[in-house]
């Protein structure tokens, strides 16, 4: 080894540790995506951002007993293996999801301005069943409105 | 079909003991019957086959979700209806002279609630701590849902 290689060596791995580091988080993560939607017997409300849901996704939820749905948001991120990632859906809901065992781990939580999101449900999906194209939601009965249903559906992203 | 040398009473007995509803004392006076008897004996295989074959062929109602999740979206259903019955039912208010003065402030009033609301579209979830709740799964639909009460 040469003075200019001896010298130049410990920067060399300095930049190439760097080079690594800087690489995406999410290079070969699974990808979710999660959206937030509404489940009515009402006409689509005036509002371009509401869109209908995906005819695929809502010819899957035929045993629930809306005649409409429509999506309020709608996320595609990547599912890391560590820290679970956030992905607020909505001023009051918000949702985590991480990888664990081969199995997506999906938390929701409520949401309020002002206080800590608390958990309301943890649930986990298979990793294969989602890239089967498997749907997994959690869902219940809308606090604002009578006799709606709100939706959190988590598939696999693109 | 009745035998020819047995009573109505021991007629009764195979019938009981083929639907396995004697108990011990009973069961085994009828099975000395049968083994004496080869008229009791055909009336029990007769029996026998007869029932095996209603359980083999009995129509079964089935349906995809589990019990609860069934119920609960009928429970919806009837629910919501009475709650649209009891909206139709409602008397109404005798109309009021100020009220034509007060109409326009609500009127305007609606409206500024509707725009807030259309401002915020979309549903809330208002269940703190782990909630209860029920999970439907098709496997031929390709979907779960954990509903949450």
């Amino acid at each position: 080894m040469n003075i200019f290689q001896r010298r130049c060596a410990p920067w060399l791995a300095v930049v190439a540790a760097s080079a690594l580091a800087a690489l995406p988080a999410s290079a070969g993560e699974f990808k979710v995506r999660a959206q937030l939607a509404w489940g009515t017997d009402d006409m689509k409300p005036n509002d371009p951002a509401l869109r209908e849901l995906d005819p695929k996704i809502r010819e899957k939820f035929r045993h629930l007993r809306w005649k409409n749905y429509f999506v309020v948001k709608s996320e595609t991120v990547g599912v890391p293996q560590k820290d679970p990632k956030k992905i607020q859906l909505s001023e009051k809901c918000l949702i985590d999801v991480r990888e664990k065992d081969a199995m997506v781990e999906v938390r929701i939580y409520s949401a309020k301005a002002g206080t800590a999101p608390s958990l309301v449900k943890t649930d986990s999906i298979a990793v294969q069943k989602l890239k089967d194209g498997h749907v997994f939601a959690f869902a219940g009965d809308t606090k604002e409105k009578w006799d709606d249903a709100w939706l959190v559906i988590v598939t696999a992203g693109e | 079909m009745k035998a020819n040398f047995m009573s109505d009473r021991q007629l009764l007995e195979i019938m009981a003991y083929s639907d396995g509803e004697l108990d011990a004392p009973r069961r085994h006076a009828v099975e000395k019957l049968i083994a004496e008897d080869p008229s009791a004996a055909a009336l029990h295989q007769e029996l026998t086959a007869c029932a095996n074959l209603l359980r083999a062929h009995e129509p079964l109602g089935t349906v995809p979700e589990t019990r609860e999740f069934y119920w609960s979206q009928i429970q919806r259903r009837i629910a919501a209806e009475e709650h649209a019955a009891t909206r139709a039912k409602a008397p109404k208010a005798p109309a009021l002279g100020w009220l034509r003065w007060l109409a326009p402030a609500i009127g305007v009033a609606a409206l500024a609630l509707v725009v807030t609301y259309q401002q915020r579209p979309g549903p809330t979830i208002l269940a703190v701590g782990e909630a209860s709740s029920m999970t439907f799964t098709s496997e031929a639909d390709g979907v779960t849902i954990s509903w949450i009460n």
